[in-house]
């Protein structure tokens, strides 16, 4: 199986948990900090995925990292997976759940990439319309690439509104080439 | 001194820029997980749908066709070398499809239908044709009457195609089979003249692009381009584009079928498709069966090869059928037709293995070359014993089916007693009989390359094998009595021929043709 189906399964079952014992809020501060903590460290990502280092020792390194920060739980789970030997999807599984959790509040995240930096008043603007086309709440995130020239690119989800001055210029040159054959 | 004023260009460029739109619209997008191989997996995309179209940024275009839990497998139909992990893929809407016209006759056209012959864009009208379409269904179809002639003695007398049926020639390399096929669409040149052409669609599979230059060029010399499109996926070409090729050529095929005229088409060859289709199956991680082809390789050429059909006259039972596309529908007419003729490379003569044997249960027959017929001489090296042509002889015109009638059982007893005749040893007369007149009749089925027959004439030379007419002339003399037979009726009497054209045969008609056979015969 791939590792996105087996980290969505276990993400499942760890909100299920976490919902059934009333420690959503926790656990999720938990797999934020877990995927924090790896995103922040090579060597920890490495050691997670190696399958050289022995069962008991990944524990006890995890133990030893999160040991009283988090949840019991969240501790628990950790250990289990380690267990059985699938220390490798630790880290998809902590950022399936952080997604299933978007999902079960029904917070969406929108990226947006713009040329330059947008106003406050800009980025309400946007996250009120999102709102209102997905209804949920969302939760805003801003980049900033100057190739795109002007305008802004919106991604949500695997909806993409494509508002850039370069994809604009692209299509026009696609358009242009296609029509002084014609 | 011609002088271009600036204000003109920009007013010619500003009207060129004119028609740009510049809509912002919500897209689907995908991210490309990897690449490699021609096979990108994409994440994202969640409602496309299977056989869809999808766009990368650089322009390059790709099928979708594999649909998982996590990921979308999409084949791409050009080069991969511009595509990086991470880039987006957007959603056309779009089912892979073809623009198709009659502006497209004469050209040399890729599986999209873009023209790759250097002559410019397609013009006139088009029409966007799905590359993948259900067959029409049974009460659209209508039983095959009519014949389409091959200009081939052997196959028009032996092995009658008619319009609307799938025939598959078969045999290894190097016997003709391509030679078949074209010898059969230079022959559709009498009815292009004759202001009802039957349009020929001939698609190469994974040949070589130096092949298809010469078949194009050899069509060209025989006016025959005029009334043919060419759908060539070359050696070199992605194995997606090479295994779609007869989808695209079936698009085509259909768009004359369905506006109520007839048309050929020769998959050349399905054996390569079906090489480049396992390739892709493979590369998708779907389970390989037989000689590693993947479990539908089957229903790949049964769906292809339901295409071809003969079109219920009834023009209004014809504009009810199924899965019309939305582009035709105005202009659709019943009593057209699309006839196939796909190509099957053998390996040493083995009809037995897998595609062979999938291709001939498929199609309404088949038109086997062998290569020691080849080498003996005979061309076309059509082994007439085991060619078969299951709906064709309805499709027969009646002199042409009263004449050969008894050819191929006399042929079949020949073959039988060509054995004996090795050992040189006493024959009974009519053991002779049989041989000389077998003998005459496989040089009278002979025919050089690109050089088709017409039917009367046909009818005219089986007349005189078969009436054993030519027990006078030597063996290897049979050629050109031939020639001097048909020119003498052609110049003498041009009404028999007529005659025999329109299907009429009586004793008026053959008594001319006995009076000439004897007089030529009597010069040798």
């Amino acid at each position: 199986m791939s590792e996105i189906k087996v980290a969505s399964r276990y993400a499942k079952s760890l909100i299920d948990l976490a919902k059934e014992q009333n420690a959503l809020e926790q656990v999720k501060g938990d797999m934020q900090l877990f995927v924090d903590t790896v995103k922040a460290s090579t060597e920890l990502q490495a050691v997670l995925k190696n399958p050289i280092i022995p069962i008991g020792k990944k524990n006890s390194i995890l133990v030893a990292i999160f040991g009283d920060k988090v949840h019991a739980t969240t501790k628990a789970f950790l250990k289990i997976v380690i267990d059985k030997a699938r220390a490798e999807v630790l880290f998809g599984t902590a950022k399936e759940f952080l997604n299933q959790y978007n999902q079960y509040k029904n917070i969406v995240t929108a990226k947006v990439t713009s040329a330059t930096v947008l106003s406050d008043a800009a980025k309400a603007d946007i996250i009120a319309k999102v709102k209102e086309v997905t209804g949920g709440e969302v939760r805003l995130n801003a980049t900033i690439d100057e190739s795109l020239i002007g305008g802004f690119v919106l991604t949500v989800g695997d909806k993409q509104f494509d508002a850039s001055i370069s994809s604009k210029l692209n299509q026009l040159k696609k358009d242009f080439a296609q029509r002084v054959v014609a | 001194m011609v002088e271009v004023r600036p204000d003109e260009v920009s007013a010619i460029l500003r009207q060129q820029l004119s028609g740009f739109k510049s809509e912002t619209e919500l897209e689907e997008v995908g991210t490309v997980l990897q690449v490699g191989d021609g096979i990108a997996r994409v994440y994202g995309l969640t409602k496309v749908q299977a056989g869809e179209l999808v766009e990368f940024e650089t322009g390059l275009q790709g099928i979708v066709l594999n649909l998982e839990e996590d990921n979308v497998g999409v084949v791409l139909l050009g080069a991969s070398d511009e595509i990086k992990e991470g880039d987006t893929i957007k959603r056309t809407k779009r089912i892979a499809s073809i623009k198709v016209g009659e502006g497209m006759l004469g050209r040399v056209v890729n599986t999209l239908g873009q023209p790759i012959d250097g002559k410019g864009p397609i013009t006139g009208t088009t029409y966007e044709m799905p590359l993948e379409r259900k067959a029409p269904g049974v009460i659209y179809r209508q039983p095959v009457t009519e014949p389409l002639q091959t200009g081939i003695k052997a196959i028009d007398a032996m092995i009658p195609i008619g319009r609307g049926q799938r025939e598959l020639v078969i045999g290894d390399r190097q016997t003709g089979k391509s030679a078949v096929c074209i010898d059969t669409i230079i022959n559709q040149k009498e009815f292009y003249d004759a202001g009802q052409p039957v349009f020929c669609i001939y698609v190469a599979i994974g040949q070589k692009a130096s092949t298809v230059a010469n078949v194009v060029k050899a069509l060209d010399e025989k006016g025959a381009m005029a009334y043919t499109i060419v759908v060539a996926a070359s050696a070199a070409d992605p194995a997606p584009m090479q295994f779609y090729a007869p989808f695209a050529g079936a698009a085509i095929g259909e768009f004359f079928r369905d506006t109520g005229k007839p048309a050929l088409i020769v998959y050349d060859d399905l054996s390569k498709q079906a090489v480049a289709y396992r390739e892709v199956s493979l590369l998708l991680k779907r389970p390989p069966g037989r000689e590693a082809y993947p479990g539908d390789v089957f229903y790949l050429h049964s769906r292809l090869l339901e295409r071809a059909a003969k079109i219920n006259s009834n023009d209004s039972i014809a504009q009810q059928m199924n899965d019309l596309p939305e582009s035709i529908k105005g202009i659709v007419k019943g009593g057209g037709s699309l006839t196939a003729l796909p190509i099957i490379e053998t390996q040493a003569g083995d009809v037995s293995a897998y595609i062979p044997t999938n291709v001939i249960s498929i199609t309404d027959g088949q038109i086997f070359l062998e290569s020691n017929l080849f080498n003996a001489g005979v061309r076309p090296a059509i082994n007439v014993g085991i060619s078969v042509s299951r709906v064709g002889g309805n499709a027969q015109i009646k002199s042409m089916k009263k004449v050969a009638g008894t050819l191929k059982l006399d042929q079949a007893q020949y073959r039988e007693l060509e054995a004996f005749s090795k050992f040189g040893s006493d024959l009974d007369a009519s053991t002779k009989l049989v041989l000389d007149k077998g003998a005459r009749n496989v040089e009278i089925l002979k025919q050089g390359q690109f050089s088709p027959v017409t039917v009367e004439k046909q009818v005219a030379i089986i007349y005189a094998g078969t009436k054993n007419l030519m027990r006078n002339v030597p063996v290897n003399k049979v050629r050109e009595f031939e020639l001097e037979y048909t020119t003498q009726l052609e110049q003498r009497h041009p009404e028999v021929l007529a005659a025999l054209k329109a299907g009429k045969f009586d004793d008026s008609l053959t008594s001319v043709l006995e009076t000439v056979a004897k007089e030529v015969s009597d010069k040798y």
